[in-house]
């Protein structure tokens, strides 16, 4: 027996929206946030613990950090030395218990930011079913929608007050796909959603015990096309791909 | 009294809290506030351009229309250099109220993403190696994301 919720953007016919104009489903994960984490980095620092989520897993999480002056958010070794060496090196890693900052270079400026922390736990595998193929065409303007306040007044006109809210896409997860690569490597994730859809990427290199959040550099080479994602990492570590519904490239 | 929504995948009474796929309570202890971040604005912008030899060009900036720093996810597809429009990538970003700093794509071309409290600036700056007529002769689609999150200052 299937029994759950799903939710349309306005105008779709929830029984036959693509997922892209889905704003929710109970059969797909969301990402839930269970924290959102200031830090501010004094100048010079070493390796710094930021924050003690204790949560007992490593925890999905999007680093946002505001750096003044050239720096690198790279893959580092526990060593301190970068995959790929640039001048300053940085990153805002996630353990089973901890949120760091790492760095290549101590007597690099102020780093100051904000880590949003997940419930999802980062390192799984799944899959989402991909059930509802439709037209995608709008079908009905009329003005109503479902809405969960979070915070404030359900008639607030700011997003962030909301958990839910059908006029906004929430971002739903389509697949997870957790490994392990080495050098040579080429990682090809077929999410057969027939757009491009939002994805990230963390690493685990080999010998750390902390995962790192990777975006397209020297270290690394990540995209994805209407079909596959693909992850080529050029180091031995342990990876995770999130792949989401969502498309990057329309509205 | 507490009142709220949870919805999960598997028997509502049964499941974790992070199998659940709504929880609009606190009943939870892990979770202190639940908010599901979303997408509330997109863009798209293929352009022809031309940066200053080892500068720091701002090529793109769009108004994002909200009083304070998103949380923003940038992403880019190009043709420089073998490269295909129809493959997107995520780009290095950071949040800033100062002009924007570099961020390293690779040693031949710095490339490039920032948001401040009012707009999403793509940039572009020259490197050693860098081809200049690679760029103006190549196409760059950026598109980014904005969640209904403040990525905010670290005093707020």
């Amino acid at each position: 027996m299937s029994i759950g919720i799903k939710m349309s953007q306005p105008g779709y016919n929830v029984k036959t929206s693509p997922d892209d104009k889905m704003a929710f489903s109970s059969e797909w994960q969301t990402l839930r946030i269970i924290k959102e984490v200031p830090f501010r980095i004094p100048a010079s620092s070493v390796a710094t613990t930021i924050f003690f989520h204790d949560l007992g897993y490593a925890p999905l999480y999007w680093p946002i950090i505001d750096k003044p002056g050239d720096s690198n958010l790279a893959l580092i070794y526990p060593d301190g030395t970068a995959h790929v060496q640039n001048s300053d090196d940085l990153d805002i890693v996630v353990d089973e218990h901890t949120i760091r900052y790492i760095t290549t270079s101590p007597s690099g400026g102020e780093v100051t930011g904000r880590v949003i922390l997940f419930e999802n736990p980062l390192v799984q595998n799944y899959e989402a079913p991909i059930d509802l193929r439709g037209s995608g065409d709008a079908i009905d303007t009329s003005n109503y929608g479902v809405r969960f306040v979070n915070n404030g007044s359900i008639d607030s006109t700011d997003k962030r007050d909301f958990a839910i809210d059908s006029t906004s896409r929430t971002p739903l997860v389509h697949r997870i796909k957790n490994g392990t690569t080495d050098s040579t490597k080429q990682i090809i994730i077929n999410h057969d959603l027939g757009q491009l859809p939002a994805f990230f990427v963390y690493a685990k290199l080999s010998g750390a015990d902390y995962w790192q959040f990777v975006t397209n550099a020297t270290d690394a080479f990540i995209s994805s096309t209407d079909t596959d994602t693909t992850v080529q990492l050029f180091a031995t570590c342990e990876y995770v791909v999130w792949v989401l519904k969502e498309p990057v490239n329309k509205v | 009294m507490k009142l709220g929504i949870q919805t999960a995948d598997d028997d509502i009474n049964r499941v974790n809290s992070f199998n659940m796929t709504i929880n609009s309570t606190l009943s939870n202890p892990l979770i202190e506030t639940t908010v599901n971040p979303r997408k509330f604005d997109t863009l798209n912008y293929t352009f022809k351009s031309e940066p200053a030899i080892g500068a720091i060009t701002g090529i793109l900036s769009f108004p994002h229309g909200y009083d304070y720093r998103p949380v923003f996810f940038p992403y880019y597809a190009t043709d420089y250099n073998g490269g295909s429009l129809s493959s997107f990538s995520l780009l290095k970003y950071l949040l800033s109220d100062a002009p924007a700093p570099p961020l390293f794509l690779t040693n031949s071309i710095e490339l490039y993403a920032v948001v401040d409290s009012k707009n999403v600036y793509f940039r572009v700056r020259k490197g050693d190696g860098f081809a200049l007529t690679n760029l103006i002769n190549s196409n760059w689609i950026f598109s980014y994301r904005i969640y209904a999150l403040d990525a905010g200052d670290v005093d707020t």
